[in-house]
């Protein structure tokens, strides 16, 4: 679904992506794990366009994306949330999620100043449908920045689904989650996020991985060093030594 | 009213349109401190429409607003690739290159034996059309008022509407809305171009209004007071800007006791807005529970 061939992102001298190989596989959920600053994020910003990388290629579903702008990309059906949240704070939580069927409904100029967010326009009961799922119905008209922190992780998951995409990015959905707030995430993205879709997920929370994961992708330093199932790129000693620590006995 | 209470009132009119234009941009995003140069092109424009080749007034204001939206639009796609102060510092340059422009261009042509035209520093006399077609002060306020409402009806529709929050979801952060699959480089010449409209449809009024126009008119500071009346009035709605409007031409105006103290106070007032009230008096967030309110009380009555 999604092919990486020797993707390599420089910042200056800084490697932060050093010929990476990917493949990810219709209906999977890859974990991408790796200590930080390992590129994990870089990856993701390289392949939904934040910038173009600095050599290989990016295909999704047969078609080359390598160097597209960030709405084709979008476009195109690869969604995506934001480590360290990215909403819009003064819309609520209804306009959040709405906002992101705009690339969908199209009617050019007059089409836009026509329709608005209080009448029927996009997918409104699609919309409701969605934050329903996701326990934020009852936060509808709530401004988005007014939401507790597990709240604002769950609308963005909510928003990066609105638009049905074949492939989601998850970045970090349970950071700075409690572990019952992280279980309950773990629970969404299994019941919701995953089934009908390709996922891939970057977390540090092992109980998230293990949990949700089909298959694993380590990064360190820019490189990819394992990939696998999950208990068994787990058990690898150089994953062991890059993720966890040498010496240390796994604590998560 | 006397002829003085219609003045003020034209003046806040007029000045409307460029606070209007300085506050599209705010909505996405965008600091100008050049909208004072599409009020001034558009001034000259459809002065020289009317004055030197008698187009009618309308013809004019459409010349002028074209002019100016056509030139916003370059000079937006021009900058398109700077972001905060390096757009702001931009928009100002591009702003005080046209004013300088405009102080040595010469061009007049013969109209009823007399020289008319754009005449370098002494500014482009001679824009009678209210005297040649005997339109009151009265008459030619209710025409600004007129476009003045059909302006803040549009921006109104604009921001009900999926472009309105387009417009706010690229303020509000770019590279997200870029993310929802939104073109976000279309959006923001498509706003540029509209504010340059905006602001251009004031400047046409106001040099059918006051006669003749100078380049000095539409120095920075003007530029800088059409960013002010947004930030004072608020961000929320398109009657933020005029509130701001009001408030500077037509309160502190009217207030003559301050009067050689004006800009200090109009100063110290942005100043307070800004540290307790960033996002001005009528901000998204009142905006929002004003709304609430008001839907919440039709409910009760239905």
């Amino acid at each position: 679904m999604l092919a990486l061939r020797k993707v390599e992102k420089r910042f200056g001298a800084l490697a932060a992506l050093d010929r990476i190989d990917l493949e990810v596989a219709a209906g999977e959920v890859l974990g991408l794990i790796g200590p930080n600053g390992s590129g994990k994020t870089t990856l993701l910003n390289t392949v939904t366009g934040v910038y173009p990388p600095s050599g290989g290629r990016i295909s999704f579903q047969g078609a080359d994306i390598t160097g597209w702008r960030g709405h084709r990309i979008a476009r195109l059906g690869i969604a995506r949330t934001f480590q360290n949240i990215r909403l819009f704070p003064t819309m609520t939580v209804f306009q959040n999620v709405w906002a992101s069927q705009h690339s969908r409904v199209s009617g050019g100029l007059l089409g836009l100043l026509r329709s608005s967010p209080s009448r029927r326009c996009g997918d409104t009961g699609r919309v409701d449908e969605i934050l329903e799922l996701f326990g934020l119905l009852k936060d509808r008209e709530v401004l988005a920045k007014n939401l507790p922190l597990p709240a604002r992780r769950r609308l963005e998951v909510a928003r990066a689904l609105t638009t049905d995409p074949p492939l989601v990015f998850l970045d970090e959905p349970a950071g700075g989650m409690t572990p019952a707030e992280t279980a309950d995430m773990a629970r969404l993205i299994h019941e919701v996020v995953a089934p009908n879709r390709t996922c891939v997920v970057i977390e540090h929370k092992m109980a998230l991985i293990t949990g949700v994961c089909t298959r694993i992708c380590v990064l360190d330093f820019g490189r990819k060093i394992a990939e696998g199932l999950p208990g068994d790129v787990l058990a690898d000693a150089k994953v062991r030594e890059a993720y966890l620590g040498r010496d240390d006995a796994p604590d998560a | 009213m006397d002829d003085y209470v219609i003045t003020v009132l034209s003046n806040i009119g007029m000045i409307s349109f460029i606070a209007l234009s300085a506050y599209l941009l705010l909505l996405t995003g965008e600091i100008s401190f050049g909208q004072q140069a599409y009020f001034g092109l558009s001034a000259y424009a459809a002065g020289a429409a009317t004055a030197m080749f008698q187009l009618p007034i309308w013809a004019g204001i459409l010349v002028g607003a074209c002019v100016a939206g056509i030139i916003a639009m370059v000079v937006g796609a021009l900058t398109l690739q700077l972001s905060g102060l390096y757009f702001s510092v931009a928009t100002l340059a591009f702003a005080e290159m046209a004013r300088l422009i405009l102080l040595i261009v010469e061009i007049q042509v013969e109209v009823d034996g007399e020289m008319v035209g754009p005449e370098g520093a002494n500014g482009f006399h001679g824009i009678r059309w209210m005297f040649e077609r005997d339109i009151s002060l009265t008459e030619f306020m209710l025409l600004i008022y007129g476009l003045l409402a059909l302006t803040v009806i549009f921006l109104l529709l604009v921001e009900r509407s999926r472009l309105g929050s387009v417009l706010r979801m690229l303020g509000s952060d770019d590279l997200l809305a870029e993310m929802q699959g939104l073109n976000t480089v279309r959006y923001r010449i498509l706003a540029v171009g509209a504010a340059g409209v905006i602001a251009g449809v004031g400047g046409a009024l106001y040099a059918h209004f006051t006669t003749y126009v100078e380049p000095q008119f539409f120095n920075v500071m003007l530029g800088v007071h059409a960013l002010a009346y947004g930030l004072i009035g608020g961000l929320g709605t398109a009657f933020g800007p005029l509130i701001g409007v009001a408030i500077d031409v037509g309160f502190l105006e009217a207030i003559r006791f301050i009067q050689g103290y004006r800009m200090i106070v109009f100063g110290g007032l942005v100043a307070i807005l800004l540290i307790f009230m960033p996002r001005g008096i009528l901000d998204e967030e009142r905006v929002h529970r004003l709304k609430a309110v008001f839907s919440r009380r039709n409910h009760a009555r239905a």
